[in-house]
């Protein structure tokens, strides 16, 4: 794969699989993206730098195991600087205003409203745990992996974040909740 | 009460408000015209060429193109004053940072009650400065006593509670980042903070870097024959120029070709607070060697509006036949954005000083008049 000035020619392209990545996994990126930061501008904002930045560097990316699960990883990585040097703009006037759910019929429900509003002021680190385990639907290693963190972490985060959600836990969840609490 | 049931689906509806790829490629300008960008001016522009190629090999359909090129009508307020500047300490930079562990500012901000540089470097490091008055720290039990000099301050993991508080604490274990605040003046104070982790000595040697004794004019690379009525400044935000630079973070690296000036305004409602600013209009000059991702000259593009905002953008030519990259974007309450006219108006209004890619030919904002 030839580089030129940090840039591959386009011929290259279609040969690499990034264009292929693209058109398969840039529509679930958006989704997982817009679940991750609550804000559609971000998150297309988030995925096209993420998507630009893999490019510079896919012949790596695509010698992992999980190209997505790296980038992926690449978008919690974005999510959490952006919202970190975001917090310090006093006048960031696209990103910190709350949507207008309840214009989508479907979000019109107050409860689930209000669970939204609440998804929202988490913190970024916390949020990005309870996407993965609650919309990917990743096991404990899989977070872990993904957040570079140990699973007792990804445990006690997801804990403080069902609290701040003010989530009802089954019990059999209740006890493991626990249990990761005394460990 | 909520159960896991009601959190999943509220994540799924959440994301089916997820924007549609083709809306992506349209809108890849956009970030890197914002304030924040870490990733070069350059590689964006870069990215506009080749990414959407990527794209349209990718997938069966094409992307199209900005979806019209407006020609607006005449603008309906004509400014022939000096900016309106929410406070006029926007006007003016304060202090300076010397370069420091091969770091340089290489963005300043001013805002309604601080002013700030961002460094170069792989921890994101930030300094902000705050008037006499103007904000204090919360200190938590885990920040512990640092100074800076003869100044005293405290130093700890930084949480953000919201734009204006920012508390050093030990409490956050999901936070990487932290800070060092101190009082450079009675009752004034100022921070460091980093994105990820930095020591206290790393820090204080930046603290020490920041000098107060210098003012610098804050300059802008076109005029402005119109703004919204009722609308003001509330924050500047400038890239300087500087040379290609690779960045790592984490198991990242940040390849930035280079970076051009660019700069971004961020306007809001006459006598709303600085946090509510909804508007922003970027400008970026573009350099002669990428001059070729330049459409349409002096049009501009209007972006259909969603419920997250509006969006124009367009390319301005100067003089000499040099060009910038424009954009306007709005946000939040809907009752405080512009109209897409409006926006187009502000786009078409801009006058581009003469070579816009030095920072040299700018006009300092005090000296910006209106052109009717």
């Amino acid at each position: 794969m030839q580089q030129i000035a940090g840039s591959w020619r386009l011929k290259d392209v279609a040969d690499s699989g990034f264009a292929a990545f693209v058109a398969d996994r840039q529509a679930a990126l958006l989704r997982f993206a817009m679940v991750l930061t609550g804000d559609a501008v971000l998150s297309q904002d988030i995925v096209a730098d993420v998507l630009s930045r893999a490019f510079e560097r896919w012949p790596r990316i695509a010698q992992t195991e999980q190209p997505y699960a790296y980038v992926r990883r690449m978008v919690i990585n974005e999510h959490v600087s952006w919202r970190r040097r975001l917090r310090r703009f006093a006048f960031g006037f696209d990103r910190e205003f709350s949507q207008p759910l309840a214009d989508d019929p479907a979000t019109t429900h107050a409860e689930r409203d209000a669970m939204l509003r609440r998804l929202a002021s988490l913190p970024p680190k916390q949020r990005a745990v309870i996407v993965l385990r609650f919309y990917d639907d990743l096991p404990d290693a899989e977070i872990a992996a993904a957040m570079h963190c140990a699973e007792s972490t990804v445990r006690s985060n997801i804990a403080r974040a069902l609290a701040a959600l003010r989530i009802e836990l089954t019990e059999p969840m209740a006890e493991q909740m626990t249990v990761n609490r005394n460990q | 009460m909520p159960t896991i049931d009601d959190l999943r689906s509220a994540l799924e509806a959440l994301a089916e408000q997820a924007p549609t790829t083709e809306k992506t490629v349209l809108r890849r300008r956009r970030k890197h015209l914002r304030p924040l960008a870490i990733a070069s001016a350059a590689a964006a522009i870069a990215a506009v060429a080749t990414v959407p190629v990527l794209v349209t090999r990718g997938s069966d359909s094409t992307p199209t193109p900005p979806v019209e090129s407006a020609s607006s009508p005449a603008p309906t307020t004509v400014s022939t004053t000096r900016l309106p500047l929410a406070d006029p300490s926007l006007a003016t930079l304060s202090f300076s940072i010397t370069p420091v562990q091969g770091m340089t500012a290489f963005a300043w901000e001013t805002g309604v009650g601080f002013q700030r540089a961002f460094l170069t470097g792989q921890t994101f490091p930030a300094v902000t400065v705050y008037p006499p008055g103007g904000w204090a720290p919360t200190r938590s039990a885990g920040a512990r006593d640092a100074s800076v000099g003869t100044k005293s301050g405290f130093f700890g993991p930084v949480r953000h509670d919201g734009p204006d508080a920012v508390a050093l604490t030990g409490e956050n274990p999901m936070v990487n980042g932290n800070a060092l605040a101190w009082q450079y003046a009675p009752g004034a104070w100022a921070l460091v903070e980093s994105v990820e982790q930095m020591s206290l000595q790393q820090m204080r040697q930046i603290a020490a870097a920041v000098r107060f004794d210098t003012k610098r004019a804050v300059s802008v690379p076109a005029n402005f024959s119109y703004l919204p009525a009722g609308f003001e400044i509330k924050g500047i935000t400038t890239w300087l120029p500087r040379a290609a630079t690779t960045t790592r973070v984490g198991d990242q690296t940040l390849t930035s070709p280079s970076v051009g000036p660019r700069v971004r305004l961020a306007l809001g409602k006459v006598g709303a607070a600085a946090t509510t600013a909804e508007i922003g209009v970027g400008i970026e000059p573009i350099p002669p060697a990428l001059g070729n991702v330049v459409r349409e000259p002096n049009a501009v593009h209007v972006q259909v509006g969603d419920f997250t905002g509006t969006y124009n953008d367009g390319f301005l030519q100067a003089g000499n036949g040099t060009t910038a990259a424009v954009d306007i974007a709005g946000a939040g309450e809907h009752s405080a954005r512009l109209s897409q006219a409006e926006e187009v108006d502000v786009v078409q209004a801009l006058g581009l000083v003469s070579q816009p890619g030095d920072i040299a030919n700018w006009l300092t904002v005090a000296d910006v008049r209106g052109q009717p």
